[in-house]
């Protein structure tokens, strides 16, 4: 066996039964499959980076959910650098058959992308460490002693962290600009 | 009933899952508990973020990714361009304010900046400051500069103190938009310098802490 092949066996003994879970939460944050796809990549080139470690992790899926919100977080910023905010034009994002599938009405479907994507922007504004736990609790189901062993934090100290992060995330959620599309910038006259 | 409950209690609230009066009570609370609303609100967005379907990885998706990490360098399936020019856009929670910038094309000299306004940052949640810069001709590939000073960052840069980029000014108003945050105590200053081959101008906003 290849040094490659050796590598890779390894990679995939420790990733591959949580891989659905990564990409199914990677789906949700991302308006495309090819951004769910390029956030999912990120993810396992870090767990291959830090495959000792890894390997020694009791709650591996928690581990690998918790660099996929990290990573989300980090491609937001880097977004929201951008002249162009994918996740509003939805330009890569149209897929007919999946509105045909869907029992939602077309307009309902749009109303709830709107809403999962201000979701996602207001997520994306939030500190890493915070949107994480969050988002294992909310989300993923984590409990608070899951929780408390993946971090080391006491239970007392993740509640409020809880609640401290949800109550950021409604006040952002209520902010004028995530209410706004694209922001216009410099260039234009107005 | 106080926060320590109601947090407690936020996602049995959210799933329906609570009979009605004590429902009614957590609301009532909520309605006068600006913290506790929000946090209503965000529990309701994560609840919303649970409820989406799962989608499942494509075919040989993992066998893919597993090739790549394992092998060299990945190759991404796209690829993004930042900012590049002088674009700040997205995800920022705002306060609006705009400060005009009144220009007779640059004909003050550089090294006598103007204190134009003041800005209030937070440190709680980014706001959006909206700078206008109104020029009396069109400045084809003029240079901005934004430099910082004291705890103050522009959201998504971290802790870079100096921002440069060149864009074409058009004659009129010119809107840039800046999402900043306070990183610490004290607030700080940004120094705006707009430059072009026939001259350049300062301009000094002060960025004091909202308390």
């Amino acid at each position: 066996m290849s040094e490659h092949d050796s590598a890779k066996s390894r990679f995939t003994s420790l990733v591959q039964e949580h891989f659905s879970a990564l990409y199914g939460a990677a789906r949700r944050l991302t308006s495309s499959p090819s951004d769910a796809e390029d956030l999912v990549q990120d993810v396992c080139l870090k767990a291959f980076e830090s495959i000792d470690e890894l390997e020694r992790i009791e709650f591996r899926r928690a581990w690998l959910l918790k660099v996929l919100y990290h990573k989300f977080v980090d491609r937001r910023r880097e977004i929201s650098r951008s002249p162009v905010d994918q996740a509003d034009t939805g330009a890569d994002s149209f897929e007919p058959e999946q509105i045909a599938r869907s029992e939602i009405r077309p307009d309902e479907q749009l109303d709830q992308d709107a809403r999962i994507a201000q979701i996602t922007r207001a997520m994306g504004i939030l500190n890493k460490d915070d949107c994480s736990l969050l988002a294992l609790h909310d989300i993923e189901g984590y409990s608070l002693d899951e929780l408390q062993q993946l971090t080391g934090l006491n239970t007392g100290t993740i509640k409020s962290r809880l609640y401290r992060t949800r109550s950021k995330l409604g006040r952002l959620l209520s902010s004028e600009a995530l209410q706004q599309p694209i922001l216009k910038v410099v260039g234009g006259k107005e | 009933m106080n926060c320590t409950e109601f947090s407690e209690q936020v996602t049995a609230l959210t799933a329906g899952a609570m009979p009605e009066a004590s429902r009614d009570e957590y609301l009532a609370h909520a309605k006068v508990c600006a913290g506790c609303d929000a946090a209503l609100r965000g529990r309701r967005a994560t609840l919303a973020m649970e409820r989406l379907p799962v989608e499942q990885p494509p075919a040989g998706l993992f066998e893919r990714i597993a090739t790549d990490v394992t092998r060299s360098r990945p190759q991404r399936g796209t690829s993004r361009s930042f900012w590049t020019g002088a674009a700040f856009g997205g995800a920022v929670a705002a306060s609006l304010l705009a400060i005009v910038l009144m220009l007779g094309v640059f004909e003050l000299p550089a090294d006598q900046p103007q204190t134009v306004a003041a800005f209030y940052v937070s440190a709680d949640e980014p706001r959006m400051m909206h700078v206008a810069i109104e020029v009396d001709r069109a400045l084809p590939g003029a240079e901005i500069s934004i430099l910082l000073t004291g705890n103050v960052e522009v959201q998504g840069f971290g802790s870079r103190r100096e921002l440069n980029w060149s864009d074409n000014l058009d004659a009129g108003i010119n809107k840039l938009s800046l999402p900043l945050i306070a990183s610490g105590e004290g607030g700080g200053q940004m120094v705006v310098r707009l430059s072009h081959p026939d001259s350049e101008q300062l301009f000094v906003i002060d960025l004091p802490l909202d308390s």
